[in-house]
């Protein structure tokens, strides 16, 4: 009897862990596929009209110059390229929690270098750049167009992208972390191909006469101060929005969806503004450079922090059943998730080996969550895989020597 | 119901119109509506303020550091920068001033060749550039500016219309200008725009900046 009572009420804690996952996996869109051709979804067919756009502007624009400026295209290319890719893999990295599928972050990126870039803010930018020296004089113009026309054309063209993605994976874009990771990416994309843009523009200056290396030296130097940049810009508004809309996995908080927006909004002013801001003087510029730098890392490492509770809410849930099954031990989790948790767990670490495999355990209890998540909880080969990583990290954690 | 059901299976009666989902419809006229502001309602809103800034007597426009020139006074100036009280240029770069129906143009840039060899510079890159049908006719002539400097000045062609190309070469720094507008426009213009090109110099010459 007793027996029975113990086995029912096992069953019941595993079948109430079993709901825990199922609910976070459907409320977070966790381990969902990405499609993007969705012929019943207009987002879809607006995606592809504004690119088509983006593309023929592309062509028109660089198709005059490309016979007589080939090799200085060629080798800007090559070194935004390079530098795209290195935040790229950055960007990959920090993106721990939902991991974005590959196609969906592809069209974010694909969204900021051709449509945002070619379709929206070529044009946009032209007109509000004509707009205001003629009301407000050359002078005007020169110090403070840039910062009152970027932050809105270039922003909303950006933002356009995570709308439309929104509503292409309306359950995969849901929660203020994906509005960082994702914003990012379309930032990145807008940032590669604007560099890009200045790096072609500059092969014309001085008549033409040196189009690689006034080209070289423009890659450099937009490469040199991308480090607050579009993905910044937009992972801030990208999130913004999604506490300004709410959604089913993110709670509406219209305070913070504000305040978000026009911070990055606002630094997007003074990054492009710094030399009117800064009273002309070069040094000046650099101060208001490195006080928006500061401000953005402080504001963004906030936010990262605002959007991890609700991703390490659905950790916890996805993996419930494995904690009840003692493939994770609940001190370990806390320790992937919390900063604190994990600053002790490794702190507690006999030496500097274990405490170097604790970060590894670390790791492999995301990835064992990713792979839950892919299966939908089913218990799959990938799964098992990666539950004997865990253990397997686990007695390494334990079993490293003492220095 | 998967995420990904709303491409794959198909779409509910009730949000359905047309064979699309309507839940997608908010997202996507978002975004048209945005496309539309950005690249036809602000474009217009430009196009249809005039300029309004006038040269007034006295005022010089600063091409660089210490190069400006003398705009014709009462033309607009659609780009450059105005050299300051007692000469000093705090903004300067190209500059484009219309008037009587012709648009006058100038674009410095460095340059170390003679002043011919950048005449035949401008137009290997604008022909190959920006212009196919740009073309250099007849034989350059000399032009010298009221400072004393010596540029070369020739006439040009192209399907986009005719005008004069000017090119100088004033302490390694090259300017390009160009001068074009209708065949009569420019005959009644010619006195003022040669006024602007001898107005070009140096504030070496004579310590300041014009």
């Amino acid at each position: 009897m007793s027996n029975l009572v113990m086995g029912t009420e096992a069953e019941s804690g595993s079948e109430d862990a079993l709901r825990r996952q199922a609910d976070a996996l459907e409320e977070s869109g966790w381990g969902e596929r990405f499609d993007f051709v969705q012929p019943h979804n207009l987002c879809f067919w607006v995606y592809l009209w504004l690119t088509a756009v983006g593309v023929f502007q592309v062509w028109s624009y660089f198709d005059p110059k490309i016979g007589f400026y080939a090799e200085a295209f060629a080798i800007s290319a090559v070194l935004c390229g390079l530098c795209g890719a290195a935040w790229w893999l950055w960007f990959r990295h920090i993106d721990r929690w939902e991991r974005q599928p590959v196609g969906l972050v592809v069209a974010g990126l694909v969204w900021g270098a051709i449509p945002a870039t070619f379709a929206f803010a070529m044009t946009v930018n032209t007109a509000m750049l004509g707009i205001y020296p003629k009301l407000f004089g050359q002078d005007w113009s020169a110090n403070w167009a840039a910062g009152f026309t970027a932050p809105f054309t270039e922003e909303a063209a950006k933002l356009c992208g995570f709308i439309l993605l929104m509503g292409l994976a309306p359950r995969l874009v849901r929660t203020a972390n994906d509005g960082l990771v994702i914003g990012a990416f379309i930032g990145l994309g807008f940032a590669a191909f604007e560099d890009f843009l200045y790096a072609a523009n500059s092969t014309a200056s001085a008549f033409g006469t040196d189009p690689v290396g006034n080209a070289v030296q423009m890659s450099f130097t937009r490469i040199a101060v991308s480090f607050v940049s579009h993905p910044l810009f937009s992972a801030l508004v990208c999130s913004g929005v999604v506490y300004l809309l709410g959604t089913a996995a993110q709670p509406r908080r219209i305070g913070r969806g504000v305040a978000f927006v026009l911070i990055g909004m606002f630094l997007h002013f003074t990054w492009d503004d710094a030399g009117g801001l800064g009273g002309g003087s070069g040094l000046g510029t650099f101060g208001v450079m490195c006080a928006s730098v500061a401000l953005a890392f402080t504001v963004l490492t906030i936010a990262f922090r605002l959007a991890a509770p609700r991703e390490h809410q659905f950790v916890r849930d996805i993996l419930a059943p494995e904690i009840e099954a003692g493939s994770v031990h609940p001190e370990e989790l806390e320790a992937t998730l919390d900063r604190k948790s994990r600053k002790a767990f490794r702190k507690s670490a006999p030496n500097r080996r274990a405490r170097k495999a604790r970060k590894h355990l670390r790791r492999a209890i995301l990835d064992l969550t990713h792979d839950v998540a892919d299966a939908q909880g089913a218990d799959v080969e990938p799964v098992r895989h990666s539950r004997t990583e865990v253990a397997r990290c686990r007695a390494s954690a334990e079993l490293a020597p003492t220095a | 119901m998967s995420a990904s059901s709303l491409g794959r299976e198909r779409v509910p009666v009730e949000h359905r119109l047309l064979g699309l989902d309507k839940r997608s419809f908010p997202y996507a006229l978002f975004v048209v509506a945005v496309f539309l502001v950005a690249t036809v309602v602000i474009p217009r809103v430009n196009d249809a303020i005039d300029w309004d800034d006038p040269v007034r007597a006295g005022e010089q426009l600063a091409l660089t550091d210490t190069i400006a020139f003398t705009p014709v006074t009462g033309w607009d100036v659609e780009r450059g920068y105005r050299v300051g009280a007692g000469g000093s240029t705090v903004q300067s770069g190209e500059a484009t001033v219309v008037g009587d129906g012709v648009t006058f143009d100038v674009v410095p840039g460095t340059f170390d060749g003679t002043p011919a060899e950048l005449l035949d510079q401008i137009a290997k890159v604008t022909s190959a550039t920006g212009d196919p049908t740009f073309r250099v006719d007849g034989e350059p002539a000399t032009i010298t500016t009221t400072g004393g400097d010596v540029g070369v000045i020739q006439t040009y062609s192209s399907v986009n219309g005719d005008g004069l190309v000017a090119a100088f070469v004033l302490d390694g720094e090259g300017l390009q200008v160009t001068a074009y507008g209708p065949p009569t426009q420019m005959r009644a213009a010619a006195e003022d725009i040669q006024d602007m090109i001898a107005s070009i110099r140096a504030s070496g010459a004579d310590g300041s900046a014009g």
